[in-house]
């Protein structure tokens, strides 16, 4: 009886491991209800038991079985080519081999406590198997955070180092319950060894499973803030370009009746208060026009309210722009990188001594070059290794920076990012046909 | 000593200009000489006289000649001034790049001295700090090589070929190793993309996996290693400003 329960867990873990292995590889197609699928779980786990005491003696004929059975199940469940899976089954399958023969060497080998002969008692052999799935756990850990990066990849060095403890323990002890104990006689002292080493196994599961949760919920909480920051950019922009169209309207009204004024002041020959009226009314042109005209309705207005802030705040902005009418990046795009890029700019060169941005803007030999540099008060530092600020509250910073990279990217350019202590160089190039 | 020549045919610009010029220079101590011209045709009379300005200030709306057109006739005659548009408006006129300038200041009472001063500090940086040319000992004989004349610099069986550009045929040759020559032409642009090549990234029309093709249409294999390093040099370069 207690044998059966083991070999049934023991598979259990089987199966779980060999779908960890291929999810590292494979997307799941989510066609299926998750009812159905959970039941195919459980019906592969009862199959592989049933087929592994039915065909025991026959150790080729069981394994060959065995892996059928995993590539019907998990090609079902994953919605792949069959090809793929059988590949990916197979391998699971040659790995875990050579794993068990690696722990069943090193056992025997490294601890003299463990003879050949003692290899067949059951509990040796449970225990074994155990330390040998273990090891296939560290395995397909390392495979995630080294080979295929997923998800594992946003820990930083330091928090997979804390958490490869877990595992690191794990075999330590189970080497030492193999080798340090002479075998129990009782059964209730076996089962307790047993269910230590079983118990050891799923709390790494469990705790791999944990933590690659958070993980995705974090991705999903920083992916939900880029885009609610994306959001409220272009809002902000379309804000901007519609209150301009306002005042150029108020403008064409009020230039009926300024024309009338000054036609009523040069008919009575008021030349003095036309030229004062006159030199008022160019001090408000400047005040409300747009000064920089790169040939692209976005640009320009992102270009020049930002040029307006940059003003009030006494920054020196230096613009270098050509004729920009023919990009072929989307409206949304250059909203996000140009009004991300020259807000990020302008508040931190505020803080320096003398506060000068230069953005350079054109299009030449089919290629966007947006570069931006400004000066800095103090050198900006790096959380873990994504980007980057000057500022106290880490939570929402970088957060610009990243959604300028995603943007870029998306379009097949790149970015370079330069900085030292007194300024910040932001260049990106995007190849524009 | 710095020359600097103002052009602009509004009295009340020339002589504010001229004004936060000195003051910049003044407060800096540096000596100067200032002329100032009241249109394009004037300065342009002075054919003998422009290469020796290392700054030009020029108005862009100027009667007869625009400050364009001056800027166009002033490259004939040096390229090696830099040119600084003052306007009213900043726009996308093509020819701007054609000149080269360095700097657009907009006519804006209150900022224009901020303005100025970053203008100077720039240009005076780049004429104290960077070298533009070097006297090289060629075996072919010593020759001054603008830096920017340089399309790459190749080095083989310990000996270095300078690649010119404009005509595929002007080659010098010497005996270096290609490290010292990396260390000379680093801040002028140059890019080691290869263990045995230095480009002149000025000339690079684009780079991918694992090669640059130059503007004259030939292409240069860059390797593995450097291949991030390479594309990043050339990204900032190509956003300097």
């Amino acid at each position: 009886m207690e044998t059966h329960l083991y070999g049934v867990f023991y598979t259990i873990i089987y199966v779980l491991l060999c779908r960890m292995f291929i999810e590292t590889f494979e997307e799941k197609r989510n066609i299926s209800k998750k009812i159905y699928r959970d039941g195919a779980w459980i019906c592969l786990t009862v199959m592989d038991y049933a087929v592994s005491v039915m065909l025991d003696s026959n150790i080729v004929l069981k394994e060959i079985v065995i892996m059928m059975l995993g590539i019907l199940f998990m090609w079902g469940i994953f919605r792949q080519r069959i090809t793929k899976i059988a590949i990916l089954v197979i391998l699971y399958q040659g790995i875990c081999f050579v794993i068990d023969y690696i722990a069943v060497i090193v056992i025997s080998k490294c601890f003299s406590a463990i003879t050949i002969e003692r290899l067949n008692e059951p509990l040796i052999n449970l225990m074994i198997g155990i330390l040998s799935q273990m090891l296939l756990i560290c395995f397909i850990m390392l495979l995630r955070r080294y080979g295929v990066k997923k998800s594992s990849e946003m820990l930083t060095a330091m928090e997979w180092a804390r958490f490869t403890v877990f595992p690191a323990f794990t075999i330590v002890v189970l080497i030492a319950l193999l080798t340090n104990f002479e075998i129990p006689k009782s059964s209730s002292q076996k089962n307790i060894l047993l269910c230590i080493a079983f118990g050891l196994l799923v709390m790494n599961l469990m705790v791999f499973h944990l933590i690659n949760d958070i993980l995705k919920r974090e991705a999903l909480i920083r992916e939900n803030r880029l885009l609610i920051e994306r959001a409220k950019n272009e809002t902000g922009m379309y804000r901007v370009i519609s209150e301009n169209y306002e005042k150029q309207r108020k403008r064409e009204h009020e230039h009926k009746n300024q024309m009338a004024f000054i036609a009523a002041l040069a008919r009575s020959n008021k030349i003095d208060e036309i030229n004062h009226y006159l030199k008022e009314y160019n001090e408000e042109m400047i005040e409300n026009t747009d000064l920089i005209d790169a040939n692209h309705v976005i640009v320009n207005a992102v270009l020049n309210s930002k040029y307006k802030e940059a003003r009030e705040k006494g920054i020196v902005f230096v613009v270098k722009v050509n004729d920009l009418s023919e990009l072929r990046i989307k409206d949304e795009d250059i909203v996000l990188i140009l009004s991300n890029l020259l807000s990020n700019a302008i508040e931190a060169s505020t803080e320096s001594n003398e506060p000068v941005v230069k953005l350079k803007f054109i299009r030449e030999c089919h290629q966007i070059i947006i570069s931006v540099v400004n000066t800095l008060s103090k050198e900006p530092c790096i959380i873990g290794n994504k980007f980057i600020t000057t500022k106290e509250d880490t939570e929402n910073h970088g957060i610009g920076i990243e959604n300028i990279r995603e943007t870029v990217e998306k379009n097949g350019g790149s970015c370079v990012i330069k900085y030292d202590e007194s300024s910040f160089r932001f260049t990106i190039l995007i190849p524009d046909q | 000593m710095f020359y600097i020549a103002i052009c602009d045919d509004e009295k009340y610009f020339r002589i504010r200009e001229r004004e936060l010029v000195a003051k910049y220079m003044d407060s800096k101590s540096y000596k100067f000489r200032i002329d100032i011209y009241d249109s394009g045709i004037e300065l342009l009379k002075e054919k003998s006289k422009i290469p020796q300005y290392d700054i030009i200030f020029l108005d862009i709306n100027m009667k007869e000649i625009d400050g364009m057109k001056t800027a166009r006739e002033i490259r004939k005659i040096t390229r090696e001034v830099y040119i600084v548009f003052v306007t009213a408006f900043i726009t996308y006129a093509p020819e701007g790049y054609e000149v080269d300038a360095i700097r657009y200041l907009l006519k804006d009472d209150e900022r224009i001295e901020k303005a100025i001063d970053e203008c100077l500090e720039t240009v005076i940086y780049k004429l104290n700090y960077v070298e533009h040319k070097h006297i090289f000992e060629f075996r072919e004989g010593k020759v001054t090589v603008f830096f920017e004349d340089i399309l790459y610099v190749e080095s083989n069986l310990h000996k270095l070929i300078f690649h010119m550009a404009g005509n595929p045929d002007r080659k010098y040759t010497m005996y270096e190793k290609l490290d010292s020559i990396e260390d000379l032409l680093h801040d002028a642009g140059f890019c080691r993309i290869h263990k045995s090549c230095l480009v002149n990234l000025r000339y690079v029309e684009h780079v991918e996996r694992y090669k640059a093709e130059l503007l004259n249409g030939s292409s240069l294999a860059i390797s593995k290693s450097r291949y991030i390093h390479t594309r990043d040099e050339w990204i900032c370069y190509r956003g300097e400003i």
